[in-house]
């Protein structure tokens, strides 16, 4: 059998083609467009005739019912039909073969996406999830329990744990993207070590970040990271200071912090200002050894009387008796966070017009900050003295506190010394404080470690900061 | 900062503020069972505190053999072992001085007898002035000092007590804060002592038209929580003190000396 190719700019060109190698007998087999023009597939129609005795049994084998109610075609007809259904079944085999072709590809396409959140949906769902998921009788039949009242009726326990481990999974994933797009980013890596070496917790560090415009220059991006935190840092500055303002303020906080020397520094800013008659001083420290006696030694370098109240009433009748003080001061027992007589202390302290001031040690772990923020903060506590600056080497962690809890800072001690090392809360020159190159720490993280920073940090604060 | 010299509060010590004396006025009502173990108890606890105290005790008046205010005001020294031994605070005699000091100075200037009784002990902290009404009216009017009067469970204290609180009020201007002494452990002497608190408040209120506050103390602060009663009565008395200053004293020097020279008693 003789079929040829002839390829033309039109159909008409490459038909002529075929019929001048063929004749008029020229049987067109297909007929399609190249990026050429047109190709058809032609033969002679003789070469036909060869293969007619094969190909009429053929068509009569499978044909055969249908041709016993019809008269038989004449062998030309039935020549040129059984070409025509060749030619068909030559072009849509090619049709079929290319959407085959098409399908696999668009399968493969499919298959490379469909294992993975296959694969995903499997490590994320437990077996008990798998359980539950599955409603087939046998399944449940394992747990002894019969299909609808388990469908009807999930454990809410298990239902909100896993809520939370599907929430966990999702905010790992998000993190550990998120990570990896900002260390592709030299600035916001850059920025980002920096804050965590500075003591500055993960989640607030993050919070800033996804704020942080894109096109910023690292030094652009520190000034503005700076101005982010200063802007966020609580302090008192738009207000008079704690000793001009006056009022009843009770120091509270952890053991050591430095609530007496904050006391006396308090109390001596005040009588420099308005007199030592303008000020009162109470302690409820009566735990301490020693502790009304320190009190009173500065009272007395004053000139001013320090009180001992006992309890609530006691305190009462103190204030009542200090009422026309401008500035009194209460000193009282130091309390772990979690020491549940903390609550009696507190609860001894609520009083009319009696302010808490929650005195913070900057030299504290970020962790015992947040512990004691947390603890007093419940209790309404909303202001606060930043202690022992000049001892800490980073003040991070405790700015870090400070503006995630959204707490208002009256003040900061920076020494030992009274009254000198009392100083009003400057949050430009807190945050440039923390923002200073420490020295060298076995405890700074490495570039590599920031990782494990992020995937373990908790408790994201966005909405927090207003960048 | 590790200079000897140097410590926590020597920026304190340079800033502003200048020694004040505080005095302090017990009113004698001859009740001495109460009074004086409550003098006593306050004069141990301000001790304990520190504070260096004279007790000027003009129920005694000055003899020779027994010197006090008088004598100093007269430029004389008072002799060493003025004051006990066994404490470390000085008691003097004052009633004659105490009469001299107000008879010296004009009702307008009555601050000034607290400005030389300050000179005149300036060595000490505290000036206690233990005196009967009439001669606190007399000799201390218009001064600010709020005298302590105390007086016993006993109802027949009352009306005496009352006497001496309308006399300090309408002769001296003087406004008394009365302290019931009674046995604390007793919850009846309690209960007794709130009972005549009430009627003095009562009194003073109908027939003077003040409030008066009424306080108690233990009568004998055995144990540690009557202390601590003694040691809060003995703040309260320091807080509401009038406090003589230095600048103050200045002042005092320049109008002692043209009336009477001074002269310096010293603690023991």
């Amino acid at each position: 059998m003789n079929i040829q190719r002839f390829s033309a700019l039109t159909s008409r060109e490459a038909l002529a083609k075929a019929r001048m190698a063929f004749g008029d007998s020229t049987l067109i087999l297909s007929n399609r467009q190249t990026d050429s023009g047109v190709e058809v597939l032609a033969a002679a129609e003789n070469s036909f005739s060869e293969l007619e005795a094969p190909v009429v049994a053929n068509t009569r084998m499978t044909a055969a019912p249908a041709r016993r109610s019809t008269p038989a075609p004449s062998t030309q007809t039935q020549v040129e039909e059984d070409a025509d259904q060749l030619t068909m079944s030559t072009l849509s085999f090619q049709d079929y073969v290319r959407e085959r072709m098409l399908k696999r590809q668009h399968e493969e396409k499919k298959s490379t996406a469909a294992p993975r959140t296959a694969s995903n949906t499997q490590r994320s769902v437990s077996p008990v999830s798998s359980a539950l998921n599955d409603p087939s009788p046998s399944r449940l039949a394992l747990n002894g329990q019969t299909a609808a009242p388990a469908l009807k009726r999930p454990d809410p326990g298990i239902a909100d744990e896993l809520h939370a481990m599907k929430a966990m999974i999702e905010d790992r994933f998000n993190t550990l993207a998120w990570f990896g797009q900002a260390h592709q980013n030299p600035t916001q890596s850059n920025l980002m070590f920096k804050l965590i070496q500075a003591g500055f917790s993960p989640s607030l560090t993050r919070t800033l970040l996804e704020k942080m415009p894109q096109d910023n220059s690292p030094n652009a991006a520190m000034a503005w990271a700076a101005d982010v935190l200063e802007r966020n840092l609580r302090t008192d500055a738009q207000t008079l200071p704690l000793q001009e303002e006056g009022g009843i303020y009770a120091l509270v906080g952890a053991t050591g912090v430095g609530k007496t020397s904050t006391t006396a520094k308090l109390a001596s800013q005040c009588a420099r200002l308005h007199g030592p008659a303008s000020v009162g001083l109470i302690t409820m420290d009566s735990y301490r050894i020693g502790a009304h006696e320190q009190l009173r030694n500065y009272g007395r370098l004053l000139g001013v009387v320090a009180h001992l109240a006992h309890d609530q009433s006691a305190l009462q009748d103190l204030l009542g008796l200090l009422a026309n003080k401008k500035l009194i001061l209460i000193d009282t027992v130091g309390i772990a966070p979690r020491d549940p007589r903390k609550n009696d202390m507190l609860d001894m302290l609520a009083l009319p017009r009696v302010n808490r001031l929650l005195v913070l040690n900057a030299v504290s772990h970020g962790d015992a900050l947040d512990d004691a923020i947390t603890a007093f903060r419940a209790r309404g506590i909303q202001q606060a003295v930043l202690s022992k600056v000049d001892e800490a080497i980073k003040i991070g962690p405790a700015l870090d506190a400070v503006i995630r809890h959204q707490i208002q800072l009256r003040g900061v001690t920076t020494g030992q010394r009274v009254p000198e090392d009392f100083e009003a809360a400057n949050a430009a020159k807190l945050i440039k404080l923390a923002m200073r190159a420490p020295g060298k720490s076995a405890f700074d993280p490495q570039t590599s470690d920031l990782g494990f920073f992020f995937t373990q940090a908790r408790g994201h604060t966005a909405g927090m900061l207003h960048a | 900062m590790l200079d000897a010299s140097l410590h926590q509060t020597t920026g304190l010590h340079e800033l502003f503020i200048q020694p004040a004396q505080h005095v302090i006025v017990m009113t004698s009502n001859g009740d001495w069972h109460g009074e004086l173990p409550l003098l006593w108890s306050l004069c141990s606890a301000w001790s304990d505190m520190g504070y260096t105290l004279a007790v000027l005790d003009a129920t005694i008046s000055e003899s020779e053999n027994n010197p006090g205010l008088q004598q100093l005001m007269d430029n004389m020294r008072l002799p060493a072992g003025t004051g006990l031994d066994q404490v470390n605070w000085a008691i003097v005699p004052a009633a004659i001085g105490l009469t001299q000091l107000g008879g010296s100075a004009s009702p307008d200037a009555a601050p000034t007898s607290l400005q030389t009784l300050s000179h005149l002990f300036d060595s000490y902290e505290i000036i206690v002035i233990y005196a009967s009404a009439q001669n606190l009216a007399a000799c201390l009017p218009d001064t600010g000092l709020e005298p302590l009067l105390p007086l016993s469970i006993n109802t027949l204290s009352i009306v005496p007590t009352y006497r001496a609180l309308k006399h300090l009020m309408l002769k001296g201007r003087l406004h008394a804060t009365t302290v019931t002494v009674v046995d604390t452990a007793n919850p009846m002497d309690l209960l007794a002592a709130q009972h005549v608190n009430q009627r003095l408040q009562d009194c003073a209120f109908n027939f003077l038209g003040q409030h008066i506050d009424t306080l108690t103390a233990p009568s004998q602060p055995l144990d540690e929580l009557a202390a601590d009663d003694i040691k809060t009565l003995a703040l309260r008395l320091l807080e509401r003190a009038v406090s003589v200053r230095q600048d103050t004293i200045t002042q005092a020097r320049a109008s002692a000396s043209a009336t009477t020279p001074p002269a310096t008693a010293r603690k023991h």
